[in-house]
Formats: C-alpha cells, sequence, structure tokens
C-alpha cells in the first residue's frame, strides 16, 4: 500500500499515533505537503464523512478520525504555510443562546476545517449580536447555527432576521442544522440553508465560496 | 370512551397509575425512552403503532372499537411530526417533550427553561428507564469506548461526548407527585455534586397527565388531529397544527 493509502486508511480508523508516523513517512519520502493533505488525510476524511452521511459509520467513529486528521495536519502544518496553501474562506460557528450542545456543532466544525474552510468557533449559548459581531470582525460569508432543543430553535429565527436587518443582508449566508431542524424550518425562518448532517454542512458551506 | 394511548416508557408510572383509575377504557403501548434521540425511527415506529391500532380496531366488535389515539409524547425532537391517521383522532399534548407533562404544563416548563439555564432534569422514570449523567453511568460509558474504539481514543470521546455537561448549570429533581423515591434525589444530589450543578428540587405535577389521559382535551394545552391530516409543527408555543394530507403522501419526511 503507499504511503498516501496508508494515512487515509489509518484515518478512517480513527488511529492517530499511525496517521502522524506515516505523515511523517510521506514527507521524508518527499510528497509534497498539499499532496499528503489532499490525498491522505482529507481523502480519508471524505470517505468517512460520506460513510457517516449514509449511517454506515456514527458519532464516535467521526470524532476518532477527525482528531487523527487533526494530529497529521499538525505534522503538516509548517510545510504547508511554507508552500502558501491558503484557507479558502471565513465561517462563524455556534450554538444558539440558551442551547449548551456542541457535539454536532464540533462535527461540523471539523468536517468544515477539513475541508479547508477557516472555522471562528463561537462555542455554546451564543446570542444574536456576538455571531453578528463574528461575522463582521472576521468578514466572513457565512454563519452556522446549531441547536439540539425544540425550545431553542426559535433563536435560529433571530438570527436570520437580524442578518436581514443590518449592513450584511444579502451578503452573508446562514446556515442552520440540528437534530430538531427540518428543511420546512429553515424555509420558514428565512435561512439560506439546511442540512442534515456534519458532512453536508461542510459542502455546502464549501460551496458558498466557489 | 375507549382510549388507544401510545406512549414513551419514562411516564410510565403516572400514565399507567391514571389509566387504572380512569373513568374510560384505556389500552396502553409502549415505546422505550430514548427514542428522541433519533425522531426519524421514533416517528417510524409511532406511525406502525398508529396503523396497527387502526387496523386491530377494524376487526373489534362495535362497543369495543377505541375512539381516539393518545400519544404520551411533545415534540420530542420532532419525532411527532407527519404521523396521520385513517379513522380515529390523534390527541397530543401542545409541548416540546415530557419534562413539560412531569411539571405540569408548558408555560412552568418555559418559565423554569429561562430561570434554571443550562438545567438537567431528573426524576424517577428518567432514573429508571433512561441513561442519565452519573459516575457509574459514565464509567459504563467509557468502557464501551475502549472496546469499540481503544483505549488510545477513550478519554477523548468522553471529553467529546460529554463535554456539553460543562456547560450545563442546574440539576433540577422534579419530585413525583404520588410518593418520591428517596434514593432518587440521593441519586440527582450525587450527580449535582458530582459535575458542579446548582441542585434544584422542584414539586412535579400530576396536572397535564391527569388532562391527557382523561380528557377533556382542550385546544389550548392539546392539539386534536383529525383523520386524513397530518401533524405539522406550528413552530409558536402552540407547538403543532393538523395538516389535511393524504395517507400516504410522505414527502418531506424521512
Amino acid at each position: 500500500m503507499s504511503t498516501l493509502n496508508e494515512i487515509s486508511e489509518w484515518l478512517q480508523k480513527g488511529r492517530a499515533p499511525k496517521v502522524k508516523a506515516f505523515v511523517q513517512q510521506a514527507l521524508d519520502e518527499g510528497i509534497p505537503a498539499n499532496e499528503i493533505l489532499q490525498d491522505g488525510l482529507l481523502d480519508g476524511m471524505n470517505i468517512i464523512g460520506q460513510k457517516f452521511k449514509n449511517n454506515e459509520v456514527f458519532v464516535p467513529e467521526v470524532l476518532v478520525a477527525a482528531r487523527a486528521m487533526n494530529r497529521g495536519i499538525e505534522v503538516l502544518r509548517p510545510y504547508l504555510v511554507a508552500n502558501g496553501v491558503e484557507e479558502k474562506g471565513t465561517v462563524i460557528l455556534g450554538t444558539v443562546k440558551g442551547d449548551m450542545h456542541d457535539i454536532g456543532k464540533n462535527l461540523v466544525r471539523m468536517m468544515m476545517e477539513g475541508k479547508g474552510l477557516k472555522v471562528i468557533d463561537l462555542g455554546v449559548d451564543v446570542p444574536v449580536e456576538k455571531f453578528l459581531d463574528a461575522a463582521r470582525e472576521n468578514d466572513a460569508k457565512v454563519i452556522c447555527c446549531s441547536a439540539l432543543l425544540t425550545t431553542t430553535m426559535g433563536e435560529m429565527r433571530n438570527v436570520v432576521e437580524a442578518v436581514e436587518a443590518s449592513e450584511m443582508k444579502g451578503k452573508v449566508k446562514v446556515m442552520i442544522g440540528g437534530a430538531p431542524i427540518t428543511q420546512t424550518f429553515c424555509e420558514q425562518i428565512g435561512a439560506d440553508c439546511y442540512t442534515a448532517d456534519a458532512t453536508s454542512a461542510a459542502e455546502a458551506a464549501l460551496s458558498y465560496f466557489k | 370512551m375507549r382510549i388507544a394511548l401510545i406512549g414513551c416508557m419514562v411516564m410510565n408510572r403516572e400514565i399507567s397509575r391514571l389509566a387504572a383509575e380512569s373513568s374510560h377504557v384505556i389500552r396502553v403501548w409502549w415505546l422505550r425512552q430514548g427514542l428522541h434521540d433519533t425522531p426519524d425511527i421514533l416517528r417510524t415506529e409511532l406511525q406502525k403503532m398508529i396503523d396497527s391500532v387502526e387496523r386491530e380496531n377494524e376487526i373489534l366488535r362495535e362497543n369495543l372499537r377505541f375512539h381516539a389515539i393518545v400519544l404520551a409524547y411533545g415534540l420530542c425532537s420532532n419525532g411527532v411530526l407527519g404521523l396521520r391517521s385513517r379513522t380515529l383522532p390523534i390527541i397530543v399534548p401542545r409541548c416540546d417533550d415530557c419534562i413539560s407533562l412531569f411539571l405540569g404544563s408548558a408555560e412552568r416548563y418555559r418559565k423554569l427553561f429561562h430561570s434554571m439555564p443550562g438545567a438537567y432534569w431528573y426524576n424517577r422514570g428518567w432514573i429508571e428507564q433512561a441513561f442519565t449523567p452519573s459516575e457509574e453511568n459514565y464509567r459504563l460509558q467509557r468502557a464501551q469506548y475502549v472496546e469499540e474504539y481503544g483505549e488510545e481514543n477513550a478519554d477523548y470521546l468522553m471529553e467529546c461526548t460529554n463535554h456539553w455537561m460543562t456547560n450545563y448549570t442546574y440539576c433540577g429533581y422534579i419530585t413525583c407527585p404520588y410518593g418520591d423515591c428517596p434514593e432518587h434525589e440521593v441519586y440527582a444530589r450525587q450527580a449535582a455534586e458530582n459535575f458542579g450543578w446548582k441542585f434544584k428540587k422542584v414539586d412535579g405535577s400530576m396536572e397535564y397527565f391527569d388532562a391527557l389521559v382523561n380528557g377533556p382535551w382542550d385546544d389550548v394545552r392539546f392539539l386534536t388531529c383529525p383523520p386524513h391530516s397530518r401533524i405539522e409543527a406550528d413552530y409558536t408555543d402552540r407547538k403543532f397544527r393538523s395538516v389535511p394530507c393524504e395517507i400516504d403522501d410522505w414527502e418531506g419526511y424521512a
């Protein structure tokens, strides 16, 4: 098996030490850092992402794979920076006010980072203004709101309305997701995009930067 | 009246008690606690039960037939959205989940939700039927992660999947209105201490359960969804509305 295949395979198994070792080996073999990233790490993460989307693997598999990816990226980072690999865009991410849950949001962050997006993660219990301020400060094109509870999903409407009422209207897209969220709800509150899982969220966010 | 009641096991004590004492004839079907975590599966299971109740109803003698299907479910992560029937009205309480039922009203739950931000609710049903945060349960969860994902990933997975707990601030313990078990309060107090949450004891109530099981189902607290209509969310405090639909039209639902 080629070194890049080894990286992808071990990443899918969530074996961070193996991934680190094979990333180092690939560098030693003279494989360009960007190729190791694309054809090794991101290849493995994309496969896990697709399996997650198809309910073939579940949250823990994605979490351990994402950790293995991040460990690999740590080894690569100095070489990537030296080669000037740039981020594709900036996304603001957070769980809405009143909601303290972050597993889904963190999965979205990992998947987006895996797609080369810069993610400003505001954490949980994020008030509307904080989403807008962060988008302004970071010149972000996308705000992503997460909610686990039916009691808090209404906050997403407030984010959409605040963006509409601001100078960011039409420029910043609002994406929403979380267990109780549906396409119908998305349309009802006028959000720009709903996705059912973290993989689709990352794909949708990336499409706004193309 | 003869009622077919489909309920979540987390409420089995309250509902069984009321059903036994009711002037109505009530048959109860139970689903396991925890299906709100997979709302599409919850919806499928509930619809299967509704269909089976209605099929059975057709072959019953007329005087033994059901008159209504009552769901002991709230929105429950939207698991009840899309449900429909062919012949019987479906009654569902206008609330987010069972916590409103345990507290006596959706209004009371909303008030407590705001005055006790980040509250994890414990009560008898939850402690008996559900996975509730406790050191013992987390020890078991970690052992499972070790088995499935290896020792090197276990602590990381525990951190990822349980990090939300550090964002919570309250342990809300709802007392059991027909006789509390002291050991359950001890369990909840211990969890509060272990996880650094403020312990707050609030009185449970049978009022909403009573109205659910015995009726009459007023429009303020309950949706009555007629046959050939489906339950939809209205995203207000009323939670639901009914919308006429074809019985096999499931577009928009997984």
